[in-house]
């Protein structure tokens, strides 16, 4: 079993040939959200709940593949509760995608991190420490771990281990209840064995960022990294696992 | 057989790394399946006298002939280039050279540049420009270095179209902008080591720009390698793409020396 925490639709979405290269790669759960049909930094709620229908649209077409994550604008606080409410409980959703409308500890995201811990999904953040600079409310591992210290019985994702890997590692060490993901273009040599190393095993995930990233390369470097088998089924699917399994009935 | 076209030994010196000897990268080679692979001095991206960097790893290289190849770093805005050009054929066996322009901060139109590339060609020496050594996004803040516009590759092989040249670490639309702008002559290549998507990466490039100026290459021992294998290996290409990829056109523009 392999569960690949961090997949985006392309347009309204999924390729084919994604769903092939899962099957070919014995990759078993993509787990989608829509940044809209155009992405969108900013989505208004219109926005977002087309995203949202997207991506049960593909988890009606693909059932045993595709799990669902609902992509919400914090800005926009009320009908983020409602669009939640509408994804989790009557879409079957399984968690929660933030992206870059609000840093991750904006007081408007407080309310959404309630509602999630009350459904006990997870809420996958993207996180980033860019050295050429970051887009205007694009959350850095700091922003993540001020969230995570304010709501710790909240599952927090920061996406992309924050691109810095060694600082986002660094930031978030001492939050437990961050869990990281390995997703993006980086593939740099090491990353995965120091983030094993200073989180645990435990606290690693495999995440992909398809379509955007070739789901091939973004498995590899799991493969390829120098930790023991018991900790790479962890991170491949175990851990997931053990995230969606807190969701309340 | 599969020939790494993109290879480094050292450190960088603002970042930890626990592999750096040629010994790591025999090992790590042998952990991806990498039979042979162009090795070139990290360090020659950050000592202006790039020649030093290949004098020191010249040694561990050639005990290691029959796997690995030097790929020199030279600095053309460094005085003692050209004597330099003449023994890393002579007594140093390089196979190609490799260029850091905004590492040693000079332009690709530059006079040197040019007087180089024509003694690359002469000797049959490849030129490798490396676009960048990785994602601009991860500097360390006291050595931030922006990506070499490939545009400016381009032109230098229309210019010289007796040199072959390549783009090493250039992302996808990179590669496709400098191939297609360059497809009449023919003699600018890329490797693969920068380019980590879309899906079925590999097969689309291969669609947009053919197969025959791809090389492989992992960027050891600054990336994993498997990465590199799974983009090339876990795609449908047809088997003369394959084999173009993993050694022929590396074979190709080496052989000329």
């Amino acid at each position: 079993m392999i569960i690949d925490c961090h997949v985006h639709l392309q347009g309204a979405g999924i390729e084919q040939e994604l769903v092939e290269a899962a099957a070919a790669l014995g990759v078993e759960k993509l787990c989608c959200s829509s940044l809209g049909r155009q992405w969108s930094y900013e989505p208004t709620p219109d926005v977002f709940v087309e995203a949202n229908n997207d991506v049960a649209e593909c988890m009606r077409r693909y059932p045993d593949l595709v799990l669902g994550f609902c992509y919400l604008n914090p800005v926009y606080t009320q009908e983020s509760l409602d669009e939640m409410c509408r994804c989790i409980e009557d879409l079957g959703m399984v968690g929660v995608k933030l992206w870059v409308a609000a840093y991750a500890d904006d007081p408007r995201v407080f309310p959404l991190i309630e509602k999630a811990i009350g459904y006990g999904v997870s809420v996958l953040q993207h996180a980033w420490h860019k050295a050429t600079g970051n887009l205007p409310h694009e959350s850095k591992p700091g922003h993540v771990a001020e969230l995570a210290r304010r709501y710790p019985e909240a599952d927090i994702i920061m996406a992309h281990i924050a691109g810095d890997w060694e600082r986002g590692i660094e930031a978030v060490k001492e939050c437990p209840n961050i869990v990281v993901d390995t997703s993006g273009s980086i593939v740099e040599m090491g990353m995965v064995e120091r983030a094993v190393q200073e989180l645990g095993a435990r606290r690693v995930l495999f995440g992909s960022d398809a379509h955007g990233v070739d789901l091939s390369v973004a498995l590899a470097k799991i493969l390829d990294a120098e930790i023991n088998d018991s900790d790479r089924e962890l991170l491949l699917a175990g851990n997931m696992q053990a995230l969606l399994e807190r969701r309340r009935s | 057989m599969i020939i790494d076209a993109c290879t480094f030994v050292g450190r960088h010196p603002f970042v930890r790394s626990h592999n750096s000897t040629v010994d790591d990268l025999l090992r790590l080679m042998d952990k991806a399946g990498i039979d042979r692979a162009a090795v070139t001095p990290l360090a020659g991206a950050f000592y202006q006298n790039a020649q030093e960097t290949n004098e020191e790893i010249h040694a561990d290289i050639r005990n290691h002939a029959d796997r690995l190849m030097l790929v020199a770093a030279v600095n053309p805005a460094y005085p003692g280039w050209q004597e330099d050009m003449t023994r890393l054929c002579d007594d140093l066996s390089a196979v190609g050279i490799r260029l850091f322009p905004n590492y040693h901060a000079y332009d690709l139109t530059s006079p040197e540049v040019s007087a180089l590339a024509d003694r690359a060609g002469e000797l049959g020496l490849p030129v490798f420009v490396q676009v960048r050594l990785w994602d601009e996004r991860q500097h360390p803040p006291m050595c931030m270095v922006p990506a070499v516009p490939v545009a400016k590759i381009a032109d230098l092989a229309s210019a010289h179209p007796h040199t072959r040249l390549a783009l090493s670490m250039a992302r996808y639309g990179e590669i496709t902008s400098a191939l297609k702008q360059t497809a009449g002559a023919g003699n600018l290549f890329a490797d693969i080591a920068g380019v980590q998507g879309p899906t079925n990466c590999m097969r689309k490039l291969i669609a947009d720009v053919g197969s025959d100026r791809l090389l492989f290459g992992t960027e050891l021992m600054l990336q994993y390698a498997l990465p590199a294998r799974y983009k090339v290996d876990q795609t449908s290409l047809s088997d003369d793409d394959r084999q173009r990829l993993h050694s022929g056109n590396l074979t190709r523009i080496i052989a000329t020396k």
